[in-house]
């Protein structure tokens, strides 16, 4: 069944090609645009327009230098981030090494200062985060460069609130928990040095409250 | 890594990539600079406000969605919502939308075809918005160019939302039924 009527959404997707609805419209609209491909082929004809309109917004030369200070503000925020990271991990890293005696380990937390598991060659893999009905909810990207990450975001049809992100690979009896992302305003993204062994499949889920699956990620091997 | 299309760039940028990080810098520095810069019109802010933008999309990339547009129109919609938070804290925007479409294409990284596409484009879109009358024209680019809200529309226009609302929308209707027919067409 189709969400909402294709007058409902015809009225409003010049604006939302234009960024210009707010959240509770927008996900009214993309319901609907999901299930109706007449819809998403007007939603692609406006998306088009909003596209050029944005092109011809004015380009000009930044000051010299620019560039380098925008990688250089990455790289000192990055540094903060790892420095974030190596206490969580160190923390995530204790409860693993407990949990490990009573379980068998899943996926290995890598502290984010030292190299993981995989081959020392970056490497990308992403995969759409789908939940109930098919839908697409999000997307998922796993790098096994060094320091090994994953980043996991959402930005459409969950409820706010708190959600586990739980790991289990093929050859794994048991989903391991790696983080908690939070869910607010309809979107939210979450990133943690986590290995993902590259020669299984993995799939990467997010939980509810009650550790009820209400998406996943299955990443196949390299 | 030119040759790297948006979607990846990104990609990579998201994950920490150096080389992916150091691309899509030198890929949209233009373009995010150029629209902070007519925005707040100040070459500092302008710098403030660019970097930011770059750095924003750093950290959320994984939360593009190509379903809602291209990675630019995604870079150039967070530029923007930090250009105007910076003008609203500073001063009132003194925009002429005309002035906007009136500025010359820089040329940038870009290769001799790529140009000519784009200028092409852009022909096609100033020849569109030329058949609308002032009012829409003016309410569309104030809008979709400059990423004022409806609201801040009907404020700077001095007409009620729902005049605003209706300008944008018939604006939008015309530009597809233009340009989208007309490529179709070709």
């Amino acid at each position: 069944m189709i969400a909402g009527t294709c007058e409902m959404a015809r009225e409003r997707i010049p604006e939302l090609a234009l960024g210009l609805l707010d959240g509770a419209e927008r996900a009214e609209v993309l319901l609907h645009v999901h299930g109706c491909a007449r819809c998403q082929t007007v939603l692609d004809d406006f998306n088009g327009v909003a596209d050029l309109l944005a092109l011809s917004a004015p380009e000009a030369e930044p000051p010299p230098g620019f560039d380098r200070r925008v990688l250089s503000a990455m790289r000192s925020a990055r540094r903060v981030d790892r420095q974030r990271f190596r206490r969580r991990a160190l923390a995530i890293g204790a409860v693993a090494a407990a949990a490990a005696i009573l379980s068998v380990a899943v996926v290995r937390i890598v502290d984010a200062g030292r190299a993981g598991d995989e081959a020392s060659s970056p490497m990308l893999r992403t995969a759409p985060m789908i939940g109930g009905g098919g839908l697409t909810v999000g997307r998922v990207v796993a790098s096994s460069s060094t320091p090994a990450s994953v980043v996991v975001t959402v930005d459409y049809a969950l409820p706010d609130g708190e959600y586990g992100l739980r790991v289990q690979t093929a050859t794994g009896s048991v989903a391991r928990g790696v983080g908690t992302i939070t869910v607010s305003g309809g979107g939210g993204t979450w990133k943690g040095a986590v290995a993902i062994p590259s020669t299984v499949p993995t799939v990467l889920m997010m939980v509810d409250a009650s550790g009820n699956p209400v998406c996943e990620a299955r990443l196949a091997p390299a | 890594m030119w040759s790297v299309s948006d979607e990846a760039l990104l990609a990579g940028l998201a994950t920490g990539d150096r080389a992916a990080a150091a691309a899509f810098v030198a890929r949209f520095q233009r373009r995010v600079f150029g629209l902070a810069r007519v925005i707040t019109g100040d070459e500092r802010a302008a710098e403030d406000v660019a970097q930011e933008a770059l750095l924003r999309a750093w950290r959320h990339g994984a939360a593009y969605d190509p379903r809602r547009g291209s990675v630019v129109t995604w870079l150039l919609t967070i530029t923007r919502n930090l250009a105007i938070d910076s003008i609203r804290v500073r001063r009132p925007a003194t925009i002429d939308p005309g002035d906007v479409l009136a500025l010359p294409l820089e040329t940038g990284e870009r290769g001799p075809s790529e140009i000519a596409e784009l200028a092409h484009e852009l022909e096609r879109l100033r020849g569109a918005l030329g058949v609308l009358p002032p009012e829409q024209q003016r309410a569309v680019v104030l809008a979709g160019v400059l990423g004022l809200s409806a609201r801040e529309v009907a404020e700077r226009e001095g007409v009620p939302l729902g005049t605003a609302k209706t300008r944008i929308r018939t604006a939008m209707l015309r530009l597809r039924a233009l340009l989208v027919t007309e490529e179709r067409a070709e």
